[in-house]
């Protein structure tokens, strides 16, 4: 939200404040399985024309080659 | 001739009588007394005070050629020596509303007060409201005698050396500063009263007028991954153990800059967060890379995904930092990174 | 649900032979309170000083403020569920308050490290670094800085040493449950007394037709935040939860027997003025004649998601809605994402169609560039700003120094204005007790 609120353009959904990109509470393969998609998430949105401050979700990105 | 002030009026070509867009290219020139509307202005004026000059200028002109144009002016103001300053009514006209408001600042540099007119979204009133006393108006010319009413009477107060109170009383628009007062009653009082105003659907005014950051717009995508050099900028708080920099846990002042040549992933016994508004266990006993993932980048870079990782990322701590701050910080790292050659960036913010 | 509330009003404190409270005179022998706070064995050493507005005196240390009162019939504890007194539910039947006084829990901590003052759990960062706003660490009873309620309240201070030894929990309890005891004993003195005035609040719905309000405080939690964890007694507690949790409905007079209390862990002052919310008092006085006060919804902030944030604003609104509100007036505890997730509860409780007041403090306007609030949502358009808890002026030297076992000269000596950047722990006033607002130029 503050982010939004800010007009920042591109806005990635992290995961909590402590633990932005990634979770501890998952297994060390999942943890970072779930860094790779919030990072894929962040290249996606580099690569995508937006008018205005726009939230990209790695719930919503398939799963990534390699 | 009068006791009164002295007032200059300052006009653009169309108000002052010289024609349309064609001539928005004309130079800056003065005229003696009032011109157009500013006849108008006199009769509102009285005797209280007497349009000496009128200063015209094209739209086009004083915003384009504005070193030539501020040098006329203020030549111009020099030899008058005016009370006080009155620039346009510029209504919703853009240019008319930055030349309006650069003619009020110079005014303003030269020790002169002075007051101008246009509608809250004039960009003459967003960008340069901090350095002006500027009166809200409506869009129509047809509210020309209204406009220049309010700008006389503000205008023979501020000739006459007065300080204004604050915007809501004055009926000006805010410039962006605010001060602290005392109010008659306390808050408290207040929120019961603003909750029965609005409920019995009558006037009330908020104490804080809701404000926007300015919008940046977003630049064009990224055409090629594999070609371009990522910069990594964190407001985790990241430093190396024992923070040698001092970073400061709440409202910083500088982000440092930290190398990752060659640097696969930040290992927890070289680097902490000393943020201070989030829990930082997981950051200082786990993982420092969840602020800043570097792993994950790496392999991106590896893999040719991304064409390169700058060797320095940036860390600064978004805990309390004062926006005038954040705004530096934003420019001095935006400065390198464009010349070092980076064209897209990912900041992990907390 | 009705409550008589009896205040026995205080003119004047001093020290006696008995502890006693007598026609406005409270008599406090020292011996016997002292005694109270240090029947903790953890506890080594405390000290009670007396102060009035006017007086030279600056306190430091002050970490939380309480009114006296108990119950003197009908059900429960003032101060429900704190540290394992009775949840039985409150706000009934009769309680028995002084006035015009509080006692004041000063902590003289300097011994401790910076992260044992404020957090309690380990990896964080906060025992390494420096804090900026020691700055604001205290109160004056006179000049520029004796505020609101400080300038209207006599104070009895009750200033214990920290002991070193215990973990924050522990630290934290010990603490606390010597306050109470004092206030357990002095609540006794006016027990079985007629109290000089006395006042009912009532606030069953008679009258169907009048506007409903409601009255949402956002207070922060430090379950994840401090990782004080969902049994801690840490932090700011309703009926002694501190953990994060859905919005708690209350009525009016449950907030006046204490059943909200505590405060974050910085020291933001709050006891006594959750129990003596002024818009609380005036709105419940004002039901059944302008409004039917319909209740406190005491709403929990500091949750770490996004979804999390939107999610409590949403129930806090729709619960707001159930009870039949027309209106609404919303404080908030703290900056940063708490501020958010009241900014989330107002804009919530507006999209309901309910009328919405945000009473709060602003941010540092860094001379006209920076914007009053950390966020703005076109919904937050009616806001009572209570200033940035900012001094514009300097605080003259004073003579007397409460709340330290040593006190340093350097407390005697002037301070320094403190500009209001992200505003000053002790002089933040967010229930709107205090004249000072900001206005725009």
């Amino acid at each position: 939200m503050i982010p939004f609120a800010a007009k920042a353009g591109r806005i990635v959904r992290g995961m909590r404040v402590e633990h932005v990109c990634g979770d501890p509470n998952l297994s060390e393969e999942n943890d970072a399985r779930l860094a790779r998609r919030i990072v894929d998430t962040a290249l996606r949105a580099l690569q995508t024309e937006v008018d205005g401050p726009t939230v990209f979700d790695p719930a919503e990105e398939t799963a990534s080659a390699t | 001739m009068t006791d009164g002030l002295k007032v200059v009026h300052y006009l653009n070509q169309f108000f002052g009588g010289i024609g349309g867009e064609e001539h928005a290219n004309t130079p800056f020139q003065v005229k003696i007394g009032p011109v157009g509307p500013g006849n108008a202005l006199q009769q509102i004026l009285g005797d209280r005070a007497e349009v000496v000059a009128t200063f015209i200028c094209g739209d086009n002109y004083f915003v384009e050629e504005a070193a030539s144009g501020a040098r006329d002016a203020s030549a111009a103001l020099e030899e008058i020596k005016p009370d006080v300053v009155i620039a346009g009514p510029a209504f919703d006209a853009g240019r008319y509303g930055v030349a309006a408001a650069q003619m009020c600042i110079i005014a303003k540099s030269a020790g002169i007060p002075a007051v101008t007119a246009m509608h809250p979204d004039n960009v003459g009133y967003t960008t340069l409201r901090s350095d002006l006393v500027c009166l809200p108006t409506g869009t129509r010319a047809s509210e020309m005698q209204d406009a220049l009413s309010r700008m006389a009477d503000l205008a023979l107060r501020l000739g006459n050396g007065e300080q204004l109170g604050p915007a809501s009383k004055e009926g000006y628009l805010p410039t962006g500063l605010r001060k602290a007062i005392v109010r008659e009653k306390p808050a408290w009082e207040r929120a019961i009263d603003m909750l029965e105003a609005r409920v019995a659907d009558e006037d009330y005014s908020s104490e804080v007028l809701i404000q926007q950051y300015e919008t940046v717009p977003p630049p064009m995508p990224v055409a090629d991954l594999s070609s371009i050099t990522l910069g990594l900028v964190t407001s985790g708080g990241l430093v190396p153990r024992g923070n040698p920099d001092r970073q400061m846990s709440g409202n910083a002042q500088q982000a440092f800059k930290y190398s990752i040549e060659g640097i696969t992933e930040l290992a927890l016994d070289e680097w902490e967060s000393v943020h201070g508004g989030f829990n930082t266990k997981y950051l200082n006993t786990k993982n420092p890379n969840y602020v800043l993932p570097l792993p994950v980048l790496r392999q991106l870079e590896d893999a040719g995904v991304i064409g390169s990782i700058y060797p320095n990322f940036f860390s600064t701590v978004g805990n309390g930092t004062a926006v005038t701050n954040a705004k530096r910080m934003g420019a001095e790292i935006a400065r390198e990174f464009k010349d070092a050659g980076v064209t897209a960036a990912l900041l992990v913010a907390t | 649900m009705q409550l008589e509330m009896g205040t026995f009003p205080v003119a004047s404190i001093e020290f006696a032979e008995e502890t006693a409270w007598d026609d406005g005179n409270l008599r406090i022998n020292r011996e016997e309170l002292l005694g109270l706070i240090l029947r903790q064995g953890d506890l080594e050493w405390a000290d009670i000083d007396i102060t009035s507005p006017g007086d030279s005196v600056r306190l430091v240390n002050l970490k939380d403020l309480y009114e006296i009162k108990s119950k003197v019939d009908g059900p429960g504890t003032v101060y429900p569920g704190v540290f394992g007194r009775s949840v039985e539910t409150v706000g009934q039947g009769r309680t028995h308050r002084m006035g015009g006084v509080a006692v004041g829990l000063l902590v003289d901590d300097e011994h401790l490290t910076a992260g044992e003052r404020a957090w309690p759990h380990e990896g964080g960062n906060q025992k390494k670094s420096e804090q900026s706003r020691t700055h604001a660490r205290f109160i004056d009873m006179s000049g520029p800085g004796n505020l609101s309620p400080y300038n209207s309240l006599n104070l009895l201070c009750l200033t214990i040493y920290a002991p070193a030894d215990l973990n924050h929990e522990d630290r934290y309890t010990a603490l606390r449950t010597a306050v109470l005891r004092v206030i357990d004993r002095l609540a006794e003195t006016i027990a079985d007394q007629t109290a000089p005035e006395s006042e009912v609040f009532n606030t069953d719905v008679e009258n169907p037709d009048l506007p409903g309000y409601v009255f949402i405080p956002h207070l922060a939690s430090g379950e994840w935040q401090a990782e004080a964890g969902p049994r801690s007694n840490f932090g700011a507690a309703i009926y002694g939860q501190t953990r994060l949790s859905s919005p708690w409905m209350l009525y009016p007079t449950e907030m006046m027997d204490g059943a909200v209390m505590g405060t974050y862990m910085l020291g933001r002052p709050a006891s006594w003025q959750l129990s003596n919310s002024p818009i609380v008092a005036e709105l419940s006085r004002r039901h059944g004649k302008t409004c039917n006060f319909l209740g406190c919804l005491i709403q929990r902030t500091n949750w770490t998601t996004q979804p999390e944030k939107e999610m409590a604003a949403e129930r806090a609104a729709l619960m707001a809605k159930r009870l039949g509100a027309a209106g609404a007036i919303v404080t908030t505890d703290l900056r940063g994402q708490r501020f958010l997730e009241t900014a989330l509860t107002v804009q919530a409780c507006e999209r309901q169609g309910i009328d919405t007041i945000l009473l709060t403090e602003e941010e540092d306007n860094e001379f006209g560039t920076a914007p009053p609030l950390l966020v703005s949502f076109p919904e937050v358009t009616s806001i009572v700003s209570s200033g940035t808890g900012g001094v514009e002026e300097p605080f003259p030297a004073v003579e007397r120094v409460i709340g330290s076992r040593d006190p340093s000269d350097e407390w005697l000596q002037e301070l320094p204005a403190i500009h209001g950047s992200y505003g000053s722990s002790y002089l933040a006033d967010y229930y709107g007790f205090g004249y000072n607002s900001f206005e725009d130029f």
